[in-house]
């Protein structure tokens, strides 16, 4: 059986006019989730392991700005424990001086890291399929992600759109209202529309990604990653997700053991994350197939 | 809050405070006052916002000279056009709210009661000396008044209300009525009037005097006001609301047709104050909280600075646009801010500050009448400090200010983080005149008499600090004191030097207190360290680490210049580890080691923790 997606196979139709070889893709593995995201546990670690060590970066630049805003204070440690007597001279230094280098430093790496998302991404999802080649593929694959988030543009601008334009309209409607709870409730439900489209679109993006990586082409992609939906499951483990950095919010300040408890929490996180994209690469593998 | 735990809150205050004080302070003062007398009657049109009004004003001359002219008040004149005094100064906005359009005061009519008939006033008004401010009004008198004489004067007059600005004006259907009234200035004992235009920061200075209000307002509107209501009618179309209050000095009242009430008794012994929140529609859960913290307030400040004397205070929540109208004290009626929403667990200051800081006004200020214009550190600076302290009392030192992600910053640290940090600001005991911008009067007035206070009271002692403050505010009640009236309270409670070293340095001169270690020597099992200190003299603790041990020691306020030279090795030194003095602009130079600087514990656990979801967010 030759299963790689990138090799030929024999196409024995009667319908062949020559009755010889032709190439034609193979059609994806219909595997389910698990054996997808145990495959990639490897990578999944790494791309948790990279992450962490560039947000690592950022942190102790923060930490090490913050203690040499301290100036000569020895005690700024026992400072902040005690109630932060030197806080405010501190942070009055740091963002004097420090704060203004260290936030564009910080948006040029968020910037680098969005830039980045694409083809680790892809990296991943192709250790998902279990294809020998998929590393081989991983630049086509990227030019075709590239692609389709060029046409995926088009719909975040219009659900962007919708997101603004709801809330904005509720708003001039209902200012002037003497029970500030009719707009601002209303103001809320108005967001969820737009919210919901959002969601959507971002469980279409990976869809679209996960089929790529399976091989298919721009616009087949696009059309399984729409097919797909499953925004329920998108919203549900985001909410794990976000219960988790909660979580390692809370543990990061507890006195022993906090980093590593935290880090625990965000290792988990990832492989939430981790396993969402089998999910996805799952399901559009089967609505390839059929 | 349950009903049972705001109970305990407000005993054990009232515990508290009143076992550590009540003893050794004086009664309030009750000496009967020669009062002057308002009878107000005004008629409030919301669809042009016009107040049409008539006032009998009985004056009496209670100074030791004749008099032969009288000062009116007409503050919302300042609200007239963009070149009057307020205007010039603030900025054509206040606390962020812009100017949006004209109010003013017209006097219709002014006569004075004679035996051969009224006595047309109006012709003999002057006219201003600047001709851009017609906020104050001078009227010659057609004969001398000798002290201890009596007139009756009846005004009639036409208010118009601004877009709400500075504390006065409409927001849709809410109309808050504040200098609304043409009040006489206060005659100072001399004979001289304090009279002044209406500033950019600062308005009040007027007598005592009973007012007595009636107003008419639509029907289905509701009025609150200054004072106990004491009849309510219905007359053709209209709600007619009749107020009485005695020993206030302004009167002011709120309509809306919206108003929801929430009301509940105060008892500070045999007195029961009835107190009256209201607010728009919606803000029920916030409301309740603003009656905790008045309630929590009613009992901390009364133990201390003598117990609310009047029957009824009004709390008015203003609504969402209404901003220019938030945050504002009168006797008996103060205006609060606040979302509608009360967030249980969120920084508490933040949530009832402004409630906090408009109660204590009802002493400073509304009791305490000082002048505002000339001394506002008596005024706000006092106001704030007691507000700090209430809600320290209330939360704890953490919580009175931030407690977010670990980062812990008492109330009064954020106060002196204002009032010390940037730019030099005039003293605080200067009059508002000296300052150009609100961002120095708010660093100064409120900031930084804050931070002096609160440095007495952590370097002395809170109960100190309190006996002092509650000696001035009780013998003050219904005067009207200066400066000295308060340092002659502290030099009481601490003794002479008080005033003289510690606070007309800090308040009237703006002095600091800053502090600086030399490294500490270690050489021959003897350690050498070398303190100073430069400008007013607090003392300190000084605190020794080393190897073996921490030791602790005194740094009296005698001595600017600390040579110690202790036995045994001593490695770091830190003065004033638990930061009592306040006054200090800069504490990254009082302590020195030989260790270098230690990142705190979790400092980056906290920010690898925030920072790593946001790289994950945009990443794959």
């Amino acid at each position: 059986m030759i299963d790689d997606a990138s090799s030929a196979r024999l196409d024995t139709s009667a319908g062949s006019p020559l009755g010889v070889v032709a190439r034609v893709p193979a059609p994806p593995s219909t595997e389910g989730a698990l054996p997808r995201f145990r495959r990639a546990l490897g990578t999944t670690f790494l791309v948790h392991v990279v992450t962490a060590l560039v947000a690592a970066v950022a942190a102790l630049s923060v930490s090490r700005a913050l203690a040499g805003s301290a100036g000569p204070h020895p005690f700024f440690a026992e400072g902040f424990a005690r109630g932060a007597p030197i806080a405010p001279e501190t942070l009055a230094t740091f963002g004097e001086h420090a704060l203004g280098p260290l936030f564009l430093g910080w948006l040029g790496l968020l910037a680098l890291q969005a830039l980045a998302a694409l083809p680790i991404s892809l990296l991943w999802l192709g250790a998902m399929t279990g294809e020998a080649g998929f590393l081989r593929r991983w630049p086509r694959h990227v030019l075709r992600g590239v692609g389709a988030s060029v046409v995926l543009l088009v719909p975040l601008v219009l659900v962007g759109g919708l997101t603004v334009l709801l809330p904005a309209l509720w708003h001039l409607a209902f200012d002037a209202e003497s029970d500030p709870r009719v707009h601002d409730l209303g103001l809320l439900a108005a967001m969820l529309p737009g919210l919901a489209a959002v969601l959507r679109w971002a469980s279409w993006t990976d869809h679209t990604r996960a089929a790529i990586a399976l091989d298919a082409s721009i616009g087949a992609s696009l059309r399984v990653g729409f097919r797909a939906g499953a925004t329920a499951e998108y919203v549900l483990l985001s909410l794990l997700a976000l219960g988790l950095f909660a979580l390692g919010l809370w543990l990061s300040g507890l006195p022993s053991l906090g980093l590593a408890l935290a880090q625990l929490a965000a290792l988990a996180r990832s492989f939430v994350r981790a396993f969402w994209l089998a999910r996805a690469q799952s399901r559009v593998a089967r609505l390839l197939a059929s | 809050m349950p009903l049972v735990s705001r109970t305990l809150l407000h005993l054990a205050l009232a515990a508290c405070t009143t076992l550590a004080h009540a003893q050794t302070l004086p009664a309030p003062n009750d000496a009967p006052l020669a009062q002057q007398r308002y009878v107000l009657r005004a008629r409030l049109d919301p669809r042009t916002h016009e107040i049409h009004a008539e006032a009998e004003i009985r004056w009496t001359n209670t100074s030791r000279a004749p008099v032969s002219e009288l000062w009116f008040h007409r503050y919302l004149e300042a609200f007239r056009s963009e070149r009057t005094v307020f205007m010039r100064e603030s900025g054509r906005q206040l606390r962020g709210v812009r100017f949006r359009g004209g109010g003013g005061l017209d006097v219709q009519a002014l006569t004075l009661d004679d035996p051969s008939g009224p006595i047309d006033l109006l012709a003999r008004i002057e006219d201003p000396a600047d001709a851009d401010d017609r906020t104050q009004l001078r009227v010659p008198l057609p004969r001398e008044l000798s002290p201890g004489a009596t007139i009756t004067l009846r005004v009639r007059f036409l208010a118009k209300l601004p877009p709400v600005f500075a504390r006065s004006g409409y927001h849709g259907d809410f109309h808050v009525a504040a200098q609304w009234f043409p009040k006489l200035a206060r005659l100072e004992e001399d004979g001289t009037w304090a009279t002044f235009p209406y500033h950019g920061f600062g308005e009040f200075y007027a007598d005592f005097a009973e007012h007595e209000l009636t107003v008419d307002v639509p029907r289905g509107w509701d009025v609150v006001a200054t004072g106990a209501e004491v009849e309510r009618s219905e007359h053709e179309g209209h709600v007619r609301v009749r107020f009485v209050q005695d020993r206030v000095h302004d009167c002011v009242f709120v309509a809306a047709p919206w108003l929801r009430r929430l009301e509940a008794d105060h008892r500070e012994g045999d007195r029961v104050t009835r107190v009256h929140l209201v607010h728009p529609p919606g803000y029920g859960h916030a409301a309740d909280r603003h009656l905790e913290v008045t309630l929590a307030g009613l009992d901390h400040f009364g133990a201390i600075y003598g117990a609310y004397p009047y029957d009824d205070l009004t709390v008015v929540v203003p609504p969402r646009g209404a901003d220019g109208a938030a945050g504002m004290e009168y006797p008996t009626l103060f205006l609060t801010a606040g979302p509608w929403l009360h967030v249980p667990g969120l920084p508490i200051a933040l949530q009832d500050e402004v409630t906090a800081h408009e109660l204590a006004h009802q002493w400073f200020q509304g009791l305490v009448a000082t002048n505002e214009v000339q001394w506002p550190m008596l005024d706000e600076g006092l106001t704030e400090w007691a507000t700090g302290d209430l809600l320290e009392s209330m939360h704890g030192r953490a919580r009175s200010g931030v407690d977010v992600l670990g980062l812990r910053i008492d109330g009064f640290e954020l106060r002196r983080a204002l009032a010390l940090r940037g730019s030099v600001t005039p003293a605080p005991g200067n009059p508002v005149t000296a300052f150009r911008r609100s961002n120095d009067y708010g660093r100064a007035i409120y900031g930084r008499t804050a931070v002096v206070l609160e440095t007495l009271a952590r370097t002395w002692g809170r109960d100190r600090m309190r006996r002092a403050l509650g000696h001035y505010a009780r013998t003050q009640r219904f005067r009207h004191p200066r400066p000295d009236d308060l340092f002659a309270s502290f030099d009481r409670e601490y003794g002479a030097w008080m005033s003289r070293d510690v606070l007309r340095p800090a308040l009237m001169l703006g002095g600091h207190s800053s502090v600086h270690a030399s490294a500490p020597r270690v050489d021959g099992g003897r350690t050498r360290v070398r303190l100073e200190r430069r400008g007013v003299p607090l003392p300190r603790r000084v605190l020794l680490r080393g190897p073996d041990g921490a030791r602790e020691l005194d740094w009296p306020m005698e001595r600017d210049v600390l040579e110690l030279d202790e036995a045994g090795a001593w490695t770091s030194v830190w003065i004033d580890r638990d930061a009592h003095a306040l006054l200090d602009p800069d504490r990254r130079d009082d302590a020195r080691s030989a260790a270098p600087t230690e990142l705190p514990d979790g400092l980056f656990a906290r920010a690898l923790a925030l920072l790593q979801p946001l790289l994950q967010a945009v990443g794959p």
